[in-house]
C-alpha cells in the first residue's frame, strides 16, 4: 500500500513536471486561421515586400463565428509573424487553416519561399488546399459572404467539389504541393480564382499553370477543362458535342489515363490513352440513341473523335506556347529511362510527339429520352 | 523468456526512433533502389545471430561475456566487454537524443530537452530494472505497436504512384552497394542475443526464435523504405527530417483529426522499450565486469550520465553527424568481437 502511494505520487509528480509549460489559453483565446495568404509588392529592381494576410475566426457569444483580417506588411514571409503580433490581441494557433491563397503576381514571383515555410512549420495542415487569385488577394479574404464566417471556408467547398465537373483533379492539397514541387518531371496547376465584382461573387475561372514553383501562365475554363482531362488523376466532367443549337449531345464522363512513353532515335514519343466512361445527360442529337446499337456506337466513334481533336488543340499550345510539361509526362519517362540524369523534361515534352487515343464509352442513358 | 518473447524483444530492440529518419539514410546514396540495399544490409543481423547459435551449441550456459573472460583472461576479457559496452551506451543515448529532438519538433516545442529527458531516462531504467521477463512481455505489446503502425502505409499506396521506385536498379550496382554499408547500421541492437541467450527456456527454440526476428526486422524495414520512396519520391524525402512520418499521415480519419498524435504516443513507447532493452544490457555487462556492484545502484548511478550523454548530440542535424562517424566502428567492432569469439570456442572445444 505504502509502495503504492508513492508511485502514484511519483506518477503525478512526473505530469506535472511534464506539463509544467505546457500552453493553457482556452478557444477564446486563440486566434485560429482560416486562411494564410500571400500577396507580393515589388519595390524596384531587387526589393520585395510581402503582405502576410491572417484571416482568423473569432468566437463570439451564441455560438456566432466571425472572421477579421489582419495584414503583415515584411521583408520575408515568416517575419510576418511579428508584424502580425503588433497588431493581434491573440496567440495563434495553426493547424486547422482551410485554404493558402496566393496573388498571381507572387506566383509568377515565384511561390518557393512561402512553400518553404510549410514545409517546415509542423503543426501547418497539409490538407489545406492551395489557391492562385487574380488581383489582390486581400479583396478576395475580405469578401464577406453571407452565411459563411470568412471566404476561406467558402472557397475550401469550391475547390473540393470542384472535380465533379469540369475535370479538375484533386491535387491542390498542400501535401500534393510538397510531393510535386521539385520532383523529377512533376508538375503543378493550380484553381484560379476570381473576384469579378461584389455581386457576381467568387468564380473559378481556369487553372494556373506552373513550371517548378513559378506561374508561367493562365488557362481560362474551356482549354482548362481539357488539360485537367489529359491529366493524372482527374474527376468528372461534362463535354458537350454540338452541331446547331437543336441538335447537340452532353456527355457526362469520368476519365482513365494510361500513359506510355518509347524513345526513338533520341526523340521521345508519349502515348496517352484517355478511357472515357460516362452517361448522356441530354440527348438533342439523334432520337434512335436508345434503340439503336449502331447508333450508339456512331456516338461514341463520333465524340471520341471530337474530344480527341479538342485534346490536340490543347497539346499544342501546351507544347509550343508555354514548352512545359503540365501533364507529368517526364514522370513516366524518368521511371522508365533513369531518373536524376540531369534532363530537362520540359524540354523533352515540348520537342516530343505526344500522341492522343481517347475511347468513349456510353454507360447510362438516364430514365428515358424525352 | 519464451521463444516468442525473444523475437519480440530482438525486434523491439533494433526498431526504435531511427526508423522515422531510415528512408531519409538510405535514399541519399541508393535514391529509388534503397529497399534492395536494405535487403542486403539484413546479412548483418543474420552473422550476429548466426554466431549467437554457434555460441548457444557450444556453450548453453554461459553468453558472451563470460565466455570472452574464459578465452582472453579475465582481464583483456572485461577491457574488451567493457568497449561492447560503450555499444549500448551508444544506443541508448542516441535514442534518447533521437526521439527528444523528434518530440520537440512535432509535438512539445514549449519543453526543454533536459526536461524531457529528466522524464524519459529514468523511467526507461525504472523498466530496464524490473528484469528480462518484463521486458519481454512488454516487447510483445511492443510488437503490436509497431505491426499496427507499419500497416498504416498501406493506404499511402493509394495516393503514391510506382513511377517513384521505377526504374528499379536504375542507380547502380556501385550505389546500391554503398547503401548496403548504411543499411547495417539501421540493424544494429541486435547484439541483445549475445548476452540473454542463456535465459531462453528451451534452447532448440532459440534458432527460429532469432531467425524470425532478422526477418521480420528485414521486411518492415525494407516495406517501409519501399511505401515512403512509392509515396514521397526520392526528390521530397531529401528535404524531409523524418520522412516516414509522411506515409503514416496519410491516414486520415474523420473523428481523431490529427492521427500524428496517436501514432508519437505509440512511437515513444516503442522507442521508451527499446531503450529500457539497451539500459538492461548495459547493467547486464557493468555488472558482470564488477561483481561488487548492486544492480540497482547502477540504475541509480548511470541516471545523471545518461541523461547529460544526449546532450552532446546536439540538434538534430548534428546528432546525426555524430552517429554517422559512431555507427560504422560500433558495427566494426561488433563483427570483429563476435568473430573473435566465436572462433576461440571452436579452436578451445576441448576445454569442456
Amino acid at each position: 500500500m505504502k509502495h503504492l502511494i508513492v508511485k502514484v505520487i511519483a506518477i503525478l509528480l512526473l505530469i506535472f513536471f511534464i506539463g509544467w509549460e505546457a500552453p493553457k489559453e482556452s478557444l477564446e483565446e486563440m486566434g485560429i486561421p482560416s486562411s494564410i495568404s500571400l500577396d507580393i509588392e515589388k519595390k524596384g529592381k531587387d526589393e520585395v515586400t510581402y503582405e502576410v494576410i491572417y484571416n482568423a475566426y473569432n468566437y463570439e457569444e451564441e455560438k456566432k463565428i466571425t472572421s477579421s483580417t489582419i495584414v503583415a506588411e515584411e521583408r520575408t514571409v515568416s517575419q510576418g509573424r511579428s508584424e502580425r503580433q503588433l497588431k493581434s490581441n491573440k496567440k495563434f494557433l495553426i493547424g486547422l487553416e482551410k485554404v493558402i491563397v496566393f496573388s498571381e503576381e507572387y506566383a509568377q514571383f515565384g511561390m518557393k519561399t512561402a512553400i518553404n515555410v510549410l514545409f517546415g512549420n509542423p503543426s501547418i495542415n497539409d490538407t489545406a488546399f492551395l489557391i492562385v487569385c487574380k488581383g489582390q488577394t486581400r479583396a478576395i479574404i475580405e469578401h464577406t459572404i453571407p452565411g459563411y464566417p470568412s471566404s476561406a471556408d467558402y472557397m475550401e467547398g469550391m475547390i473540393r467539389e470542384a472535380k465533379d465537373f469540369n475535370f479538375f483533379t484533386d491535387n491542390y492539397k498542400l501535401i500534393d504541393i510538397f510531393v510535386r514541387m521539385d520532383s523529377e518531371g512533376r508538375s503543378i496547376t493550380l484553381p484560379y480564382i476570381e473576384l469579378k465584382n461584389e455581386n457576381e461573387g467568387l468564380k473559378i475561372t481556369g487553372i494556373a499553370l506552373f513550371n517548378k514553383d513559378k506561374m508561367v501562365g493562365m488557362l481560362p475554363l474551356k482549354d482548362a477543362k481539357i488539360l485537367n482531362l489529359l491529366s493524372a488523376g482527374s474527376g468528372k466532367g461534362l463535354i458537350t458535342i454540338q452541331e446547331s443549337p437543336n441538335i447537340y449531345v452532353d456527355y457526362y464522363a469520368k476519365a482513365k489515363r494510361k500513359v506510355s512513353c518509347k524513345k526513338e532515335s533520341n526523340k521521345y514519343i508519349f502515348n496517352i490513352d484517355i478511357d472515357l466512361k460516362g452517361d448522356i445527360i441530354s440527348n438533342e442529337y439523334n432520337k434512335n440513341l436508345q434503340k439503336d446499337v449502331k447508333v450508339k456506337e456512331d456516338l461514341e466513334k463520333n465524340l471520341a473523335a471530337k474530344i480527341e481533336e479538342m485534346c490536340k488543340e490543347v497539346l499544342k499550345v501546351m507544347q509550343n506556347q508555354y514548352k512545359c510539361d503540365f501533364l507529368e509526362l517526364g514522370r513516366v519517362a524518368a521511371a522508365k529511362y533513369g531518373r536524376d540524369t540531369g534532363t530537362d523534361w520540359n524540354e523533352v515534352v515540348a520537342n516530343s510527339i505526344i500522341k492522343v487515343k481517347v475511347k468513349a464509352k456510353i454507360d447510362k442513358q438516364g430514365r428515358g429520352d424525352y | 523468456m519464451t521463444p516468442n518473447q525473444v523475437t519480440k524483444l530482438l525486434i523491439a530492440n533494433i526498431i526504435n526512433v531511427g526508423i522515422l529518419r531510415l528512408p531519409n539514410d538510405m535514399t541519399s546514396f541508393t535514391r529509388q533502389d534503397a529497399w534492395i540495399s536494405i535487403i542486403l544490409g539484413g546479412i548483418y543481423p543474420f552473422y550476429i545471430v548466426l554466431a549467437a547459435l554457434y555460441l548457444a551449441k557450444k556453450h548453453p550456459k554461459e553468453n558472451i561475456l563470460t565466455l570472452s573472460k574464459r578465452y582472453m583472461g579475465s582481464i583483456l576479457g572485461t577491457v574488451v566487454n567493457l568497449m561492447f559496452l560503450l555499444n549500448f551506451v551508444f544506443y541508448i543515448t542516441s535514442a534518447c537524443a533521437g526521439i527528444g529532438n523528434f518530440l520537440r519538433t512535432y509535438v512539445i516545442s514549449y519543453m526543454s530537452s533536459f526536461r524531457f529527458l529528466l522524464a524519459f531516462v529514468p523511467l526507461a531504467a525504472y523498466t530496464a530494472h524490473k528484469g528480462l521477463k518484463l521486458l519481454g512481455r512488454l516487447s510483445e505489446i511492443t510488437f503490436y505497436c509497431i505491426f499496427f503502425i507499419g500497416m498504416i502505409p498501406i493506404l499511402a499506396l493509394a495516393k503514391g504512384s510506382y513511377l517513384n521506385v521505377m526504374p528499379v536498379g536504375g542507380s547502380g550496382l556501385l550505389n546500391i552497394l554503398k547503401g548496403v554499408r548504411n543499411s547495417l547500421y539501421a540493424y544494429s541492437g541486435i547484439e541483445v542475443i549475445l548476452l540473454i541467450y542463456p535465459r531462453i527456456n528451451n534452447v532448440y527454440m532459440l534458432k527460429p526464435a532469432a531467425l524470425k526476428a532478422c526477418i521480420y526486422t528485414c521486411l518492415g524495414y525494407t516495406w517501409i523504405n519501399f511505401v515512403t520512396v512509392y509515396y514521397l519520391s526520392t526528390n521530397i524525402i531529401k528535404k524531409t527530417m523524418w520522412a516516414t512520418l509522411y506515409t503514416i499521415e496519410a491516414l486520415r480519419l474523420p473523428i481523431i483529426n490529427n492521427f500524428r498524435f496517436v501514432v508519437m504516443f505509440l512511437w515513444t513507447a516503442v522507442t521508451l522499450i527499446s531503450t529500457a532493452i539497451s539500459y538492461y544490457s548495459f547493467e547486464l555487462i557493468i555488472s558482470d565486469a564488477f561483481k561488487e556492484f548492486q544492480r540497482k545502484k547502477i540504475y541509480i548511478f548511470s541516471i545523471p550520465l545518461i541523461i547529460l550523454l544526449p546532450f552532446l548530440y546536439g540538434n538534430e542535424v548534428k546528432s546525426r553527424n555524430i552517429i554517422s562517424i559512431i555507427a560504422p566502428i560500433s558495427v566494426v567492432f561488433n563483427f570483429i568481437y563476435v568473430t573473435v569469439i566465436a572462433l576461440f570456442a571452436r579452436i578451445r572445444r576441448d576445454e569442456d
